[in-house]
């Protein structure tokens, strides 16, 4: 009778344990949802539903140049999704890959360094990142980590935005790509949820003389033409980190890019190890919850 | 004791509460406007005011590399100075390739401090209006 108790005692108090843990991330999967509706709504018949996600674009366009019929799990390769003429360049591009000399750089510091392989035993983590340090009550991305162990091990921090960061980031991506791991954000307390929302508020607020939100060019935006370029969509926006921008000549990491975001947007940019900056890129990552890791990768 | 502490209370936020609106219906041309009754140092020392407050809010304005704090020091140096225009640094300490004449300068230094802030406080009341499965329909 008594281990009859004890055992409904543990299995209630599991199951509650559970149900709260599932909480945190209740408000932020109703969101990822609600994301992944809207987009496979906006890409499931373009030329038809023109009036309500594309007003802007031409027939032409939508008729030749932006594919229809999209599914979640093909938004993970950014514009070149839905951008019909963008693809075929790019897939140009990816027969000779310019960051394939990076991944290698990356290897070579990291099997270089005692430090780095004692902090990241497992190498395939590029979709774990950001997490929820429980204990700090703080985001922890990627990068911050890179950087903490080095310091930790005495060593200098390196640039945040490219060179080291972005080959070793790079390294660890592309093993977790060739692992088949998706992305796997978690929310695991109220202090996470706060941050995952402060996140989402920063990514829908209208900053900087402009005025511009990055939901306007990336959530509502998103497959619009801004001169030749097709802005591509939040969903999927954290998968291929770091890359190779043909416009930087080079890799650079998820905080590079962001900078440059809200700078774009008329704004003094948040630092790279800033808390807004690391709530943002937190959030991002959750919306790309359960897509394939396919970085390092190249965009214009 | 407790009646006093309560207005004092009230009182606080009453008045916070009306600074915090005072950003959004703050008339900025007449604000910024450089005229007879309005002169440059004090549209400058407007926009120093109230770009120390988007600098700590962290809602700065940046245009072309130039920081707003950095167009608010060229007009000031102007004036010391008595140029009629300005070459702000970049946010990386180097001459940007902004050039202007100093009282446009200076008009434009002061509403973009008044505007970082009069943003922020609007889109606090609007940015769920964008996000999909919360305000936003289609």
């Amino acid at each position: 009778m008594l281990s009859k108790i004890i055992k409904g005692s543990v299995i209630a108090a599991l199951a509650a344990s559970a149900v709260v843990a599932a909480d945190f991330n209740a408000q932020a999967e109703k969101d990822r949802l609600a994301l992944i509706k809207y987009f496979e709504a906006k890409f499931a018949d373009p030329e038809k539903n023109a009036a309500t996600f594309f007003p802007y674009s031409t027939e032409d366009e939508l008729k030749n140049n932006i594919k229809k019929g999209l599914k979640f799990e093909d938004f993970g390769i950014g514009n070149y999704a839905f951008n019909t003429a963008g693809l075929a360049t790019y897939n140009e591009l990816k027969e000779m890959p310019p960051y394939e000399e990076n991944i290698e750089k990356g290897e070579a510091l990291y099997n270089d360094s005692a430090a780095l392989q004692k902090c990241f035993p497992d190498v395939t983590i590029g979709g774990d990142y950001p997490y929820f340090d429980t204990t700090k009550n703080e985001v922890v991305t990627l990068t911050t980590a890179i950087n903490a162990c080095l310091t930790a091990a005495g060593e200098k921090k390196w640039n945040e935005m490219k060179g080291e960061m972005a080959d070793l980031e790079a390294y660890f991506a592309f093993q977790t790509a060739e692992a088949g791991k998706k992305v796997d954000i978690k929310i695991p307390s109220a202090a996470a949820a706060e941050a995952y929302e402060r996140g989402k508020e920063f990514y829908y607020s209208q900053r900087g003389y402009l005025k511009l939100s990055c939901a306007e060019c990336h959530v509502q935006g998103a497959g619009q033409r801004v001169r030749n370029e097709s802005l591509s969509q939040l969903l999927g926006h954290t998968t291929h980190f770091p890359v190779y921008r043909l416009k930087w000549q080079g890799l650079g990491t998820i905080e590079r890019r962001m900078e440059g975001c809200v700078k774009d947007q008329g704004q003094n940019p948040p630092k790279t190890d800033s808390q807004e900056m690391k709530e943002l890129i937190y959030f991002m990552s959750y919306m790309s919850n359960g897509m394939a890791i396919d970085g390092p990768d190249i965009r214009k | 004791m407790k009646k006093l502490s309560t207005t004092f209370l009230l009182t606080v936020a009453l008045g916070s509460s009306v600074f915090a609106s005072d950003y959004m219906a703050m008339d900025i041309e007449k604000t910024c406007n450089i005229t007879a009754s309005n002169s440059i140092d004090k549209v400058i020392a407007t926009a120093q005011k109230y770009n120390d407050i988007a600098i700590k809010e962290k809602v700065e304005f940046r245009r072309l590399d130039v920081n707003n704090r950095d167009l608010i020091i060229s007009v000031q140096e102007g004036i010391k100075s008595g140029a009629k225009e300005v070459n702000p640094m970049g946010f990386k300490g180097k001459p940007s390739s902004t050039k202007l004449p100093i009282d446009y300068a200076a008009q434009r230094a002061c509403k973009f401090a008044i505007s970082a802030l009069a943003f922020q406080q609007e889109t606090k009341q609007t940015w769920r209006e964008a996000v999909p499965g919360d305000g936003y329909k289609y």
